[in-house]
């Protein structure tokens, strides 16, 4: 597990790799929006871990203005959150032999994966927002559990559309319940050719357990995506 | 020859000089003194008589040693050695030292009488401490007991009523042999006397080497012909056999020798020595059958050899032209085969010395023996004259320093990575005295009776003893290393090289020729008629289309070509291309790629006999370019890396000759679907090879073959037989568990051993894998394993691959090999260079460009292992003797550096301009210092960024199953492990609350719940303990 | 400029240095991890704090405790508490020199406890810290429910209810959240810690969220905790306006303007009284 900063000197970016020397299969991951991200970084790490021992280069990375990288709250837009993660598939092929990369995301981090799709070979995606909740957010307010959200970004979210095209061939897609994402799967089932999809309940662990700040630990949801075979 | 050199034959030799009032005494073992040394003797004997005289003074005043009478005492410095080696593995015998004498009396008369015998033994016994001490450890230092209680170990055994008794006496000997000593309880020492006949006995002693050296084999001999022929007579005198007394017990010299070694003379010797080992040491790479692994053994085994005196006296001659001795000149072939063998210059071997020069040690049981090395370095040594030369030095240097217990210092020598296999002891040199002047004991002859197992201290240990000019011997030998066979061989190339030197001493060393008529007929791949064949796969393609015409011959994305259909495209554009005016061994450009248009091309140019030339912009016609050879079949312009800038040409025997290959080494047929990855001509050959022989050939593009899920998609739905590609392609399938046990990398020569190499693609070499790293070559090519001047090699020893391909030039290639029977063998690497997909690396290479680049202030540079090839981990193998493969590596660079160096793309970037892709370090790993011991860098301190958290062990204590138990009931879930966390899991605090209560019910004791966030299973189980 | 670093027994340790363009003489600052959040803090304030140390010229130093973040779990069997301390002495040997340290709610008792440990540390911020109910806190929260909810308090006082509110210990721990904390458990135990941390001199700052209002609801009650104590070097702010863990923009300004300018006295103080090395 290595963690380090990678990225252009204007855009300073911090990340955390976990290397499987020999294997030609990588993933990054794009963490969820503000609180959500804070609530779901154990989450995060495990994943990662999981992905790793199952084989799985692995890259968890905090976009711009997030976690321990360069920025602050306004400068999180969803455009800029998918370039990232596009630097971030570029770091990874480049600092293991992973050719085959998959780019993980939840919630809102869903959608920044399927924004950067096009870097990858395989999107995966757990309980990614769907429209209300998308909009909820846009329509949030200037300040939103704890972090500023910028009028770009709001922008972004109530103009934001599921692309159609663009995507990759692959796909997974988890969701907790089995009605709870139907447009959204039918709108990707046509957009990436073998898209998978999943019913996996579990614990949401971008929401708070019990006070402490951070979430639970779904790991049912681990385990359906770490086995998964690209 | 000078006084020295001759006092140091004389000291080889256990040859004693005495003063005796005037006279100068000479005793010696029967047989070491020739003529040539007689003469010396009397040559030099006022010399001798003057430093004799001088040493007796020094002797008069040399302190006698002191005898301290002492029960427990410290043990001598070669015993801790021993003592030690025994406690590390209290179940082995390798130190054990067995001696059986045959004793024959009259068949009609008397034999030895068993009570006289036990008296004898109990005698000897008594007379030498060792024999009834222990060894024990005592406040953390080792100490020699003596324990006046203990008796003589004997027993009476009688095998003359066995079936076989002779075979029963061996059976017996053996295993005996075999039985480990617990030397904390036990004295060494055990006797038998077995009955094999009618007057006919066997006395059997086996003792181990911490309390017993050669020597003390002689003195037993002496004092059993002695003491039975006195216990033997009626009634005992009762002064006792009349034999020198042994008037110190071990320890006393012990204790006389630690602190000797104290003194500054002797610490001025084993500063010397320090000097003389110093690292680093180096390693001889012998002919050896298996590879040496884990700590040295020491079964061994012994091959005798006998060098007439027409092989003796030219080199007792060139001696004594060049002011030595014999014993050098010896020493001096040794080390030439020793060097010719593994082509390394510095050489170390070593050689015991009896080390019992005070009177006061000459005749009591014990090991007194010291180890010399002689280390000579045959750099830039022109001739065998002047190796001669080097030698001497050696030896002198050896023997000038002999006083000193060289033992001290085998700890500080040891390297880190060479626990149990040390450099120092690889190969011996002895000139050996097994001088048993004793011949009788009581009314019986005694023969030594040779055993087959021997434990041997070297990998190979060189011996002779004179035999009135004539040389016998023997070259015993670690037989975890070595068949008897090779040793035979080395004994062969010994004496070729004795014969060679002594006929023409003024030839270079490697010029010396060694190899025997029996290293030649391995040394040629089979050549059969095969390669003879005319073996044109287009038209057998065009056969089988007759025969099959619906069969699949090509598909791939979105196509499929029957054979019909292919050979109807073949022949159409073959009528378009004579239309146009292609001719015969003319040239015709065509497009590489992985399309069947692309391929009919080509074939339709083969078929006409031009010249196919494979450029990476395509169009049919006349190709116009004055430089290109028109003799080849193909040409592709478009192959050439950094590493081979001109265009590989194939003639039509190659291409005939590679395409044969690839479809005997995969075993093509007609229901093979082969899948192939390459590109160029290697593409070409395959799909030949597969049309050829009625197989189909898959042709994925590009694309797929980028994307090993596309790839997975592709070959569940058609599935394929065999696959020939790059590494990438075959460790994609791997991951996805498709790879086909038809398997070959084309990355570089034997692996899976099909490559074309160089500029003109001469050699499609072809060998295939008979397991454990060994290599057959097939049929066709010619095989030889060369030195550095383009001789062959003797059978076993390393060199480089020369490869001829009938038709062809032979081509020296870079791959290093070695024969072993009839198979070859793929070595590793010269040390500090890895191949990585084919390209050398060379790790300090790589580490000094990291060096220079700025902020960079230490480098080191290395690979760390990146899981099994392909198709081992395909088949499920994990043959450790495998050949290394060609695969791609992780290169690691661990970096000392300061805030101004570049980060790890900026690392990468730079190192891209000036090195091959392959060897630019894919991680970069910063630290404090690089630890570095004698020049290297201590690997174990290095971190190793690829380690992985977590593994852990499955629950095993009663505390750890408790937890699992508890906890895989509360989550649901089973394989829980020792570095499981409860909350990553998928555990609540609620769970963690009832999971404490449950596990107290059944363990007693309740863990603080607030650590389950923290602590792993295992934790948590250790603080319940 | 932030860079990682790994330290601490098998550099095992994660953590971000931030560091000034140019290096001052001053004290380094110890963000410490709250409950099991991150090093990047409770709505990534360490991050913004470290940040904003740094362009004053403060080394700013945020890591995980073991098992905690990107930090592995210990492997050397310490107890909980303990194996904090010997991280935050880890840290404390990476930045060298003089210290502050700060933390929220657990991280804030492992900073007055790491104060009492080690003498590098000059300065202690804690932010919602373990503290004890005092008669005062009861009166406050009874005076809060009557002017809330008059007729509800009334029934209570007059009924004297079973329901009256039950002191802290008896509550089901199901639902106590601190017993996973590794803050203080009692009052004596604060007392010492404190008392020795006052008379070596460090500089101590207490911030009170309205997130804590269940344990503190008054400026005084922390004197009211220690009466023995004399507290009046002691800095001390209260914010019933914000939540524990200053989720409010605004709010979170306002603390770390209170933070900045306890760390700039702190560090005068610590410059001047320590002598010349």
């Amino acid at each position: 597990m290595t963690p380090f900063y990678f990225g252009p000197e204007e855009r300073r970016l911090f990340g955390v790799l976990h290397r499987v020397p020999g294997s030609g299969r990588g993933v990054v991951l794009v963490p969820p929006f503000g609180q959500e991200a804070l609530r779901s970084h154990r989450t995060l790490r495990i994943l990662a871990e999981s992905w790793a021992r199952a084989g799985w280069n692995a890259l968890r990375f905090d976009p711009y203005g997030t976690g321990d990288s360069a920025g602050d709250d306004l400068d999180v837009t969803l455009a800029g959150m998918a370039s990232d993660a596009r630097l971030a598939a570029a770091e990874l092929a480049a600092a293991t032999q992973a050719r085959q990369l998959a780019v993980f995301g939840m919630r809102l981090g869903g959608l920044v994966a399927l924004s950067a799709a096009d870097a990858f070979k395989a999107v995966v995606l757990w309980e990614p927002l769907v429209d209300d909740d998308v909009r909820a957010l846009g329509n949030a307010g200037y300040e939103h559990e704890g972090f500023r959200i910028a009028p770009e970004l709001r922008r972004e979210l109530r103009d934001y559309r599921l692309p159609t095209a663009g995507l990759p061939k692959r796909g997974l897609l988890v969701w907790n319940a089995a009605a709870r994402g139907d447009r959204v799967t039918q709108a990707l089932g046509g957009a990436v050719e073998r898209l998978e999809t999943r019913v996996v309940p579990a614990p949401p662990a971008w929401n708070e357990e019990n006070d402490f700040g951070a979430g639970p630990i779904p790991a049912a949801v681990i385990d359906a995506l770490a086995s998964w075979r690209g | 020859m000078d006084t020295l050199a001759l006092l140091t034959e004389l000291r080889a030799r256990q040859v004693e000089l005495r003063l005796d009032g005037d006279k100068l005494v000479v005793q010696a073992p029967k047989g070491a003194v020739d003529a040539p040394l007689a003469e010396a003797i009397r040559a030099q004997k006022p010399a001798l008589m003057a430093l004799l005289r001088e040493a007796q003074g020094q002797r008069a005043q040399q302190e006698p040693i002191p005898r301290l009478g002492r029960d427990r005492a410290r043990l001598a410095l070669p015993q801790e050695r021993l003592w030690l080696a025994q406690r590390l593995d209290p179940a082995s015998a390798v130190y054990n030292l067995p001696g059986a004498w045959r004793l024959r009396g009259d068949p009609a008369g008397q034999g030895v009488d068993p009570e006289v015998m036990r008296r004898t033994l109990a005698w000897f016994v008594e007379r030498h401490d060792l024999l009834r001490s222990v060894f024990r450890e005592e406040g953390g230092e080792a100490r020699v007991i003596f324990e006046p209680g203990r008796e003589l170990v004997f027993a009476a055994v009688d095998v003359s009523g066995e079936a076989d008794p002779e075979r029963a006496l061996h059976a017996f000997l053996d295993q005996e042999a075999a039985r480990p000593f617990d030397l904390e309880n036990e004295p060494a020492a055990r006797f038998w006397l077995i009955t094999v006949g009618p007057a006919d006995h066997v006395v059997y002693v086996v003792t181990h080497a911490v309390i017993w050296d050669g020597w003390s084999f002689d003195l037993f001999l002496n004092d059993l012909s002695a003491g039975y022929q006195y216990f033997a007579a009626a009634t005992p005198d009762g002064a006792g056999p009349p034999v020198a007394p042994v008037p110190l017990r071990f320890g006393d010299y012990a204790e006389w020798q630690r602190a000797r070694a104290e003194t500054p003379a002797i610490k001025a010797q084993l500063d010397a020595w320090r000097q003389i080992l110093r690292a680093p040491l180096p390693r001889l790479e012998l002919p050896t059958d298996r590879p040496a692994a884990g700590l040295a053994g020491h079964r061994g085994a012994r091959a005798y050899l006998r060098f007439p005196e027409t092989v003796v006296s030219p080199l007792a001659a060139l001696a004594r032209a060049e002011s030595t001795t014999l014993y050098v000149v010896l020493l001096t072939a040794w080390e030439t085969l020793l060097y010719r063998y593994s082509g390394e210059t510095d050489l170390i071997v070593t050689t015991p010395v009896r080390g019992r020069e005070r009177p006061e040690l000459e005749h009591g049981v014990g090991i007194y023996t010291n180890t010399l090395f002689f280390r000579t370095d045959l750099a830039a040594v022109a001739t065998f004259r002047e190796a001669i030369r080097r030698t001497k030095g050696s030896v002198l240097r050896a023997f000038e320093n002999q006083d000193a217990p060289v033992d001290a210092l085998l700890g500080e020598l040891a390297s880190s990575q060479d626990l149990g296999r040390s450099a120092l002891f690889q190969a011996m040199f002895s000139y050996q005295n097994t001088n048993n002047r004793v011949t009788h004991v009581g009314p019986c002859s005694l023969a030594f009776v040779p055993q087959a197992i021997h434990a041997v201290y070297a990998d190979v240990n060189f011996w002779v003893k004179d035999a009135h000019g004539k040389l016998l011997g023997a070259v015993d030998y670690r037989t975890e290393l070595f068949d008897h066979g090779t040793v035979e061989r080395l004994i062969g190339h010994l004496e070729a090289v004795l014969v060679e030197a002594g006929r023409d001493p003024d030839r270079s060393l490697e010029s010396l020729p060694i190899r025997l008529p029996a290293d030649e007929t391995v040394l040629v791949g089979l050549e059969g008629a095969a390669a003879r064949r005319a073996d044109d796969s287009l038209s057998h393609a065009a056969e089988y289309g007759f025969a099959h015409p619906d069969a699949l011959a090509l598909t791939g994305d979105g196509f499929s070509l029957t054979f019909r259909e292919l050979e109807a495209a073949i022949a159409a554009r073959a009528g378009r291309y004579l239309d146009a005016g292609v001719l015969p061994r003319r040239p015709v450009a065509v497009q590489v790629a992985r399309t069947p248009d692309a391929l009919v091309d080509v074939f339709a140019a083969l078929r006409l006999g031009a010249t196919a030339v494979l450029g990476p912009s395509g169009g049919a016609g006349q190709y116009a370019a004055p430089q290109l050879p028109t003799d080849a079949a193909l040409i592709d312009l478009s192959a050439g890396s950094s590493l081979s800038p001109e265009p590989v040409t194939v003639t039509p025997a190659a291409l005939r000759f590679a395409t044969h290959a690839v479809s005997e080494r995969l075993g093509l047929g007609p229901r093979d679907v082969l899948l192939s990855g390459s590109r160029g001509v290697g593409l070409l050959v395959e799909c030949m090879a597969a049309l050829g022989r009625g197989a189909t050939v898959v042709l994925p593009n590009a694309a797929v073959l980028s994307d090993s899920w596309e790839l997975r998609d592709l070959v569940e739905s058609r599935p394929i037989t065999a696959v020939v590609g790059e590494y990438g392609l075959l460790r994609a399938l791997a991951d996805e568990g498709l790879l086909p046990a038809r398997a070959v990398v084309r990355d570089g020569p034997f692996e899976g051993a099909i490559w074309l190499d160089g500029p003109r693609a001469t050699a499609g070499v072809l060998a295939e894998h008979v397991g454990a790293g060994l290599w057959r070559p097939l049929r066709g090519a010619k095989i030889e394993i060369v030195d550095g001047r383009g001789e062959r090699v003797p059978v076993g020893v390393r060199g480089a691959v020369r490869v001829t391909v009938p038709g062809e030039k032979p081509c020296v290639t870079e791959v290093r090999s070695r024969w072993r029977a009839e198979h070859l063998e793929r070595l590793a690497d010269a040390p500090g260079v890895v191949r990585n997909l084919g390209v050398a690396v060379h790790l300090e290479e790589v580490a000094r460009v990291l060096r220079q680049q700025a902020g960079v202030r230490d480098a080191h540079v290395d690979v760390l292992p990146s899981g099994p090839p392909p198709e081992r981990a395909a088949m499920g193998r994990d043959d450790a003797q495998s050949a290394p493969t060609e695969r791609r590596l992780e290169v690691t660079a661990w970096l000392v550096a300061d805030d101004t160096a570049p980060g790890a793309a900026a690392l990468r970037d730079a190192l891209l301009r000036l090195l091959p892709a392959e060897a630019v370090p894919a991680v970069f790993v910063r630290v404090a210092e690089l630890r570095r011991a004698g020049g290297e860098v201590d690997r174990r301190s290095l971190p190793n960024p690829l380690e992985r958290e977590g593994g852990g062990a499955l629950p095993a204590t009663d505390a750890e199953q408790a937890l699992a138990e508890v906890w895989s009931g509360l989550l649901g879930r089973g394989g829980l492990r020792t570095c499981d966390n409860f909350f990553e899991l998928g555990g609540t605090s609620l769970l963690a609350l009832r999971a404490v209560v449950e596990v107290e019910r059944r363990l007693g004791a309740r863990s603080d719940p607030r650590l389950y966030f923290y602590q792993s299973l295992g934790e948590l189980a250790k603080a319940l303990a | 400029m932030e860079r990682v670093v790994r330290f601490g027994p098998g550099e095992s340790l994660t953590g971000v240095l931030t560091e000034p363009a140019e290096p001052r003489a001053l004290p380094a600052v110890l963000l410490l991890d709250a409950g099991i959040l991150h090093r990047v803090g409770p709505n990534r304030m360490n991050v913004e704090l470290a940040r904003r140390f740094a362009a004053t010229g403060h080394r700013a130093l945020r890591f995980d405790f073991a098992g905690i973040g990107d930090s592995p779990a210990r492997t050397d069997g310490l107890a909980l508490g303990e194996g904090v301390q010997r991280d935050i002495a880890a840290a404390l040997d990476l930045v060298g020199g003089q210290a502050v340290v700060m933390g929220l709610c657990s991280g804030a008792d492992n900073a007055l406890r790491a104060a009492y440990r080690d003498p590098r540390v000059v300065g202690a911020a804690l932010l919602d810290p373990t503290v004890f109910r005092t008669p005062g806190w009861y009166a406050r929260r009874a005076m809060q429910k009557v002017t809330s909810d008059p007729f509800g308090a009334l029934k209570q006082l007059a009924g004297r209810v079973r329901k009256e509110v039950a002191p802290p210990e008896a509550a089901p721990q199901e639902n106590r959240p601190e017993m996973f904390y590794t803050g203080f458990q009692t009052r004596e135990e604060v007392e010492t810690h404190l008392s020795a941390v006052l008379a070596r001199g460090v500089s101590l700052l207490y911030v009170f969220s309205g997130g804590w209002a269940d344990i503190f609801n008054y400026p005084g009650q922390l004197q009211d905790n220690h009466p023995s104590l004399d507290l009046s070097p002691v800095r001390l702010h209260h914010h019933p306006e914000a939540d524990h863990t200053f989720s409010r923009r605004a709010h979170r300004e306002v603390l770390f303007a209170e933070l900045g300018s306890w760390l700039a006295a702190c560090s005068a103080t610590a410059a001047g009284a320590l002598p010349r090395a």
